[in-house]
């Protein structure tokens, strides 16, 4: 309804929406979003099934990563914490859920909530080191975090498993590569429905509030070390469930698969998926996930300039390129490119007034 | 805009499944044992066995060659037909029916091999010499000699990169075993041994050079082309021993769990050998600063001969800064990558007399005794063929014999579970290049040789001390 | 105390490389609060663009490097890096619409894949000769160790460096670049010129990566890709903080202390036969602690 032109020149302004009627679509608008919705679903259900076998594990592998993601997000978008020793709750979680099947022979789903209180406590530990300091310097202690875990942790021979690394084997009920990949699909579903809840209620909010300015919530009476340490065994919770299910994957679980490079990785795709926003860092992992195994089949299968010139060596030069234009472009990642649809999906207008955003609709989070 | 990207992507994946993919394999091989081949149409390879009975596997006893079976039911069905089969000169009895089903990579004409090696990621390897130099012994076998392999006029080698990470390696393993009948891992010890897992389970053949025997003991479907590590410690050490003797020794060891067993066996040969031994140091795996302090400590303790089991960047740089301290000890050591000339490239003058064993020879010998890669090379239009290029000979001709002998077992039909079945009972497997090779059901680690290379720095290259050394 | 000294020279021989890196790290930091996860690659591409100069543009096979066009190439690598320091910025820096250390660290990591693929895609991953600016060593008389004239080299560098641009610091130019740095707004509004300024601080930081990339590979005698960021980079930061991030003189301190820590912990790792797996690594991250426990902006750290 855009303010129209009368026959006679005037001007005939639209009235001016109430401000407090919630904008509820039309019947055909309802129907149209969930048919759309409806899609969706169907298509991310049917995409273990589509694609060739050979693929499958990768498909899961994007599962995993849209949940380390996630939990990612609660540090990065949520607390406003840096962390880039991501990979040190996620290969805990990894190594943790191993030794519970293999050493302690527990069932499948003890291993994963083994795996989930591993994750939790190393990240408290991280968790108590940033109620010190500030976000740059912290940023750079989770880089030495990462690394001890790696090298120090991970190669403690009792608990690691030596040389062949720690198997990891899958749950009975879902054994096939296709079955796994809708259990990881399962999890991540029911742990995007534990975000949303999160981001609904009080603690929530107050973690939310950490991230604009500490002294701000302070003052307001939020338990700041309280709701940080909270932010941090949740995200550290998540991890290690991805990392267990990241360890079934291939069910072995071996330390140098878990570096370095892989919480950057982690880092890229919760920033070019945008940060606070979960729908856009959940797409952020998946687009990691599969980008170089899409390059890499790209350049092999299509025989036309530009992907013949794009050999192996550089691929990592076309991910970087993606990257930097993302960020120029929409340093609100993914999610802000797909505000307008995001936000049509979740029966609101397709076109929302610019009003600065918060976290939900993909704000960068992450303070100066 | 990346949505879009993606999804033009997700297109080029799915259309473009790579052809000569005989068999759709839809279940790639992961589960429950058996991929089906239902193709019928494939056993009529070549005409070669015979027609009728062709698919008969279905009414054979031994139904679905699984491994675990592991018996020779293969030779209970010498069917009488047999056909003259240009692969292999068959002795005694005609051609034994294949049993296997799975003849993924195989078609009429052409068999597909795979290779996987680390081209980027922390490895200071050639890429090019890999791409280039994979297939030069059969592009030179098929296109210049114009022999067949098993009836086939082709054979193609795939290629991935694993980025030196276990993980890529395993995927890399999956897609290549669902294209190429069996798969070689090029290097990295780390990714071989993960490989050789995922292909025990997938049943895929899989080959490479001797490194770790940790998880890889036992596999069935996994075969060393040389001894592993820990094999050749105990030879080493005997090395050390003969030419040596007296002389205080030590080790450098990279601090990595699939290092442990390579230290086990080194360490049990130097008490059976009796050297005067100081100890083994492992040094941390992403620091870049033990070199010093490791020099230092063997240098006050008087340490002539060192034993170094490292990447070959750490190998460089330990020699560089030992030798900056006045430390110029007789390096020894086994391996695939420290015993290629482009280690010495960069490490020259300070690894200068280093000696090590590898599973294959200096190009010097190669100029003498291997006219043909040379003379393969000039075909494929390479001017300076490297060792790189020999050590990929040498593994294409292991696997030429290994299906010369299928040949002349079972014909040109090929299958993977007769292949395995067949490997594994083989004495004497001799390519001139790899060290000679006997299997048995029990070991598949069938290698007692190795060539002994030493450093020359005033050439840049390795030249062969001795050649298929079984002791000293 | 003969292997205490021995581990003291160990650290600094390696720390000054680290010192060098991190210096440029915190200059970038002080001026324009990024993390440069490029500075890596700002040093290595340079030390490429002088190898270049030195083989005469040969790249395949083993190619002669001939020493005598050392100086050319350093100043040829010099204003690479200078070059290459502004045009980051300028293309990639600059364009970023939100400057926060994760958007900052992830553009200049996003720099570093990008520069690191182009180099193994030129160059091959494999390694590469590079000499030093003076060879050998001397010899402490009862010390086992050598000290390399190399590691002179760097650390008058170094000192060099670090005096010259807490200098700087002083004087109105240097206060104007951090105030673009800590108030950009009244910066601005008081005249100082910010872009140019940003511009200049990005181009010093790529003179001291340049340089700090010849001397990191004349340190092994090799370049390889990514030569810099995965020898030193990690280590250098962890160094900068430990001093610091916004204080020059942190940076050499913290490198060269964490250089000590890691030749300690592999010292005692070794003497005593621990067995400790990553004991560099360990004993980095408990140094780490126990100094931000106590001085949360790092030992010589201004920031509240």
């Amino acid at each position: 309804m855009a303010d129209t032109v009368l026959a006679d020149g005037a001007l005939e302004l639209e009235p001016a929406p109430e401000p407090d009627a919630p904008f509820r679509p039309t019947p055909r608008g309802m129907a149209a979003r969930i048919a759309v919705l409806a899609a969706l679903l169907a298509l991310i259900l049917a995409v273990p099934q589509l694609v060739p076998a050979v693929y499958v594990n990768i498909v899961t592998k994007a599962a995993v990563y849209g949940l380390v993601a996630l939990s990612l997000n609660i540090l990065l978008g949520y607390a406003g914490q840096v962390s880039l020793g991501h990979s040190a709750f996620f290969g805990v979680g990894a190594f943790g859920a191993g030794y519970a099947l293999t050493k302690m022979q527990l069932p499948w789903g003890a291993a994963l909530l083994m795996a989930a209180l591993t994750g939790a406590v190393a990240a408290v530990v991280l968790g108590a080191i940033a109620l010190r300091l500030r976000a740059v310097y912290f940023a750079l202690v989770t880089i030495s975090y990462g690394f001890v875990a790696q090298e120090t942790l991970f190669n403690i021979r009792s608990l690691t498993g030596g040389g062949a690394g720690q198997p990891a084997p899958r749950p009975s009920l879902f054994h096939t590569d296709v079955r796994y990949a809708y259990l990881c699909i399962g999890v991540l579903a029911v742990a995007m429905l534990f975000d949303w809840r999160l981001t609904a209620s009080r603690g929530g909010r107050a973690i939310q509030a950490l991230r604009d300015d500490e002294r701000v919530a302070a003052s307001w009476g939020i338990d700041v070390t309280g709701y940080k340490i909270l932010a941090f065994v949740i995200s550290g919770m998540m991890a290690g469930i991805a990392g267990a299910l990241f360890a079934s994957i291939e069910q072995v679980v071996t330390p140098a698969d878990f570096g370095f490079a892989l919480s950057l990785t982690f880092v890229l795709a919760t920033v070019v998926g945008g940060a606070g926003n979960r729908w856009g860092v959940v797409q952020g992992g998946v687009l990691f996930a599969v980008l170089p195994t899409l390059i890499d089949r790209a350049h092999a299968n299509f025989h036309i300039w530009p992907f013949t010139s794009i050999s192996i060596t550089l691929e990592p030069a076309v991910e970087a390129l993606l990257l930097i234009l993302t960020l120029i472009f929409f340093p609100g990642g993914i999610a802000q490119q797909q505000r307008n649809l995001l936000s049509w999906l979740s029966f609101k207008r397709f076109r929302q007034p610019e009003t600065g955003g918060g976290p939900a609709r993909g704000g960068m989070g992450a303070r100066p | 805009m990346i949505s879009l990207l993606v999804a033009l992507l997700l297109v080029a994946v799915a259309c473009g499944q790579k052809p000569g993919v005989h068999v759709a394999s839809s279940n790639g091989g992961v589960l429950a044992g058996q991929s089906s081949n239902t193709d019928t149409g494939s056993a009529d390879v070549g005409a070669s066995t015979d027609a009728g009975s062709a698919t008969a596997s279905g009414g054979a006893t031994s139904s679905g060659g699984t491994s675990s079976g592991g018996t020779t039911t293969g030779g209970s069905k010498s069917g009488a037909t047999k056909s003259g089969t240009s692969g292999g000169t068959s002795a005694a009895s005609g051609p034994v029916k294949p049993t296997g089903h799975d003849r993924t990579g195989v078609s009429t004409d052409k068999i597909t091999l795979a290779l996987h090696a680390p081209v980027t990621g922390a490895a200071p390897l050639p890429v090019t010499a890999f791409e280039k130099e994979r297939d030069l012994f059969w592009r030179y076998l098929t296109e210049v000699k114009h022999e067949k392999v098993l009836g086939r006029s082709q054979v193609e080698v795939q290629f991935q990169d694993d980025k030196y990470q276990p993980g890529t390696a395993v995927q890399a393993c999956r897609e290549l075993g669902a294209s190429s009948f069996l798969v070689v891992g090029g290097g990295g010890t780390d990714q071989i041994q993960a490989c050789g897992r995922y292909a025990e389970s997938a049943h895929i053949p899989y080959l490479s050079a001797g490194v770790t025997e940790t998880g890889l003991t036992g596999l069935q479907w996994y075969y060393s082309l040389s001894m592993s590590y820990k094999q050749q410690g105990k030879l080493l050490a005997q090395y050390v021993a003969k030419n040596f003797a007296g002389k205080k020794v030590a080790a450098v060891i990279t601090d990595t769990p699939n290092f442990d067993d390579a230290v086990a066996g080194w360490e049990a040969g130097v008490k059976a050998a009796g050297l005067n031994y100081y100890k083994t140091l492992r040094h941390p795996k992403s620091d870049t600063s033990w070199y010093n302090t490791f020099a230092n400590e063997l240098q006050s303790n008087k340490v002539d001969v060192v034993y170094i089991l490292t990447a070959p960047v750490d190998y460089i740089r330990f020699a560089q800064q030992a030798n900056g301290q006045g430390f110029k000890p007789q390096f020894v050591g086994v391996g695939i990558s420290m015993g290629l000339n482009a280690v010495l490239g960069s490490g020259c003058p300070n690894v200068d007399g280093g000696i090590f064993f590898s599973p294959f020879p200096g190009l010097d010998w190669a100029k003498a005794n291997l006219p043909d890669y040379f003379a393969a090379a000039q075909h494929a239009g390479i001017s300076d063929p490297d060792d790189l290029g020999v050590a990929l000979w040498g593994l294409a001709q292991s696997q030429y014999e290994m299906f010369k002998r299928y040949g002349a077992t079972y014909g040109n039909d090929l299958t993977r579970e007769d292949f395995r079945k067949l490997v594994e009972t083989q004495a004497n497997l001799h390519t001139g290049v790899f060290p000679d090779q006997s299997y048995t059901p029990s070991s598949h680690f069938g290698s007692n040789q190795v060539h002994v290379l030493k450093a020359d720095c005033s050439v840049k290259q390795y030249k062969t001390l001795a050649t298929f050394a079984t002791g000293f | 105390m003969r292997t205490v000294l021995q581990v003291l020279i160990i650290g600094i021989q390696n720390g000054a490389i680290l010192s060098l890196v991190g210096l440029g790290l915190a200059l970038v930091y002080k001026a324009t609060r990024i993390l440069n996860f490029a500075q890596g690659e700002m040093a290595t591409v340079p030390a490429f663009a002088a190898y270049l100069v030195m083989t005469g543009f040969v790249v395949a096979g083993d190619p002669v490097v001939s020493k005598g066009r050392l100086w050319l190439a350093t100043i040829v690598a010099i204003v690479f890096g200078a070059l290459l320091g502004i045009l980051v910025n300028m293309l990639v820096i600059r364009r970023l619409t939100a400057v926060s250390p994760v958007t900052s660290l992830v553009a200049t990591a996003a720099v570093f894949l990008f520069f690191t693929s182009i180099e193994v895609n030129r160059f091959e991953a494999k390694l590469r000769r590079f000499p030093r600016y003076v060879e050998g060593g001397f010899r402490i008389p009862g010390v086992n160790i050598t000290v390399e004239w190399h590691t002179i080299v760097v650390l008058v560098v170094l000192g060099g460096a670090a005096a010259l641009l807490a200098l700087f610091f002083q004087t109105p130019p240097g206060v104007a670049l951090l105030a673009t740095a800590q108030e950009p707004f009244a910066a601005e509004l008081q005249g100082v010129p910010v872009a140019r300024m940003r511009s200049m601080a990005w181009g010093a930081a790529g003179v001291l990566a340049a340089i700090a990339g010849l001397l990191g590979a004349g340190k092994f005698n090799n370049l390889q890709p990514a030569l810099v960021t995965t020898t030193f980079l990690i280590p250098a930061f962890t160094g900068a903080v430990l001093g610091g991030l916004t204080s020059m003189v942190g940076a050499v301190a913290g490198g060269l202390i964490l250089g000590v820590t890691v030749a300690a912990a592999n010292q005692i790792n070794t003497s005593f036969s621990l067995g400790i797996p990553g004991a560099p690594q360990l004993a980095t991250f408990l140094v780490l602690l126990l100094v931000l426990v106590f001085r949360p902006s790092g030992l010589f750290g201004q920031e509240a």
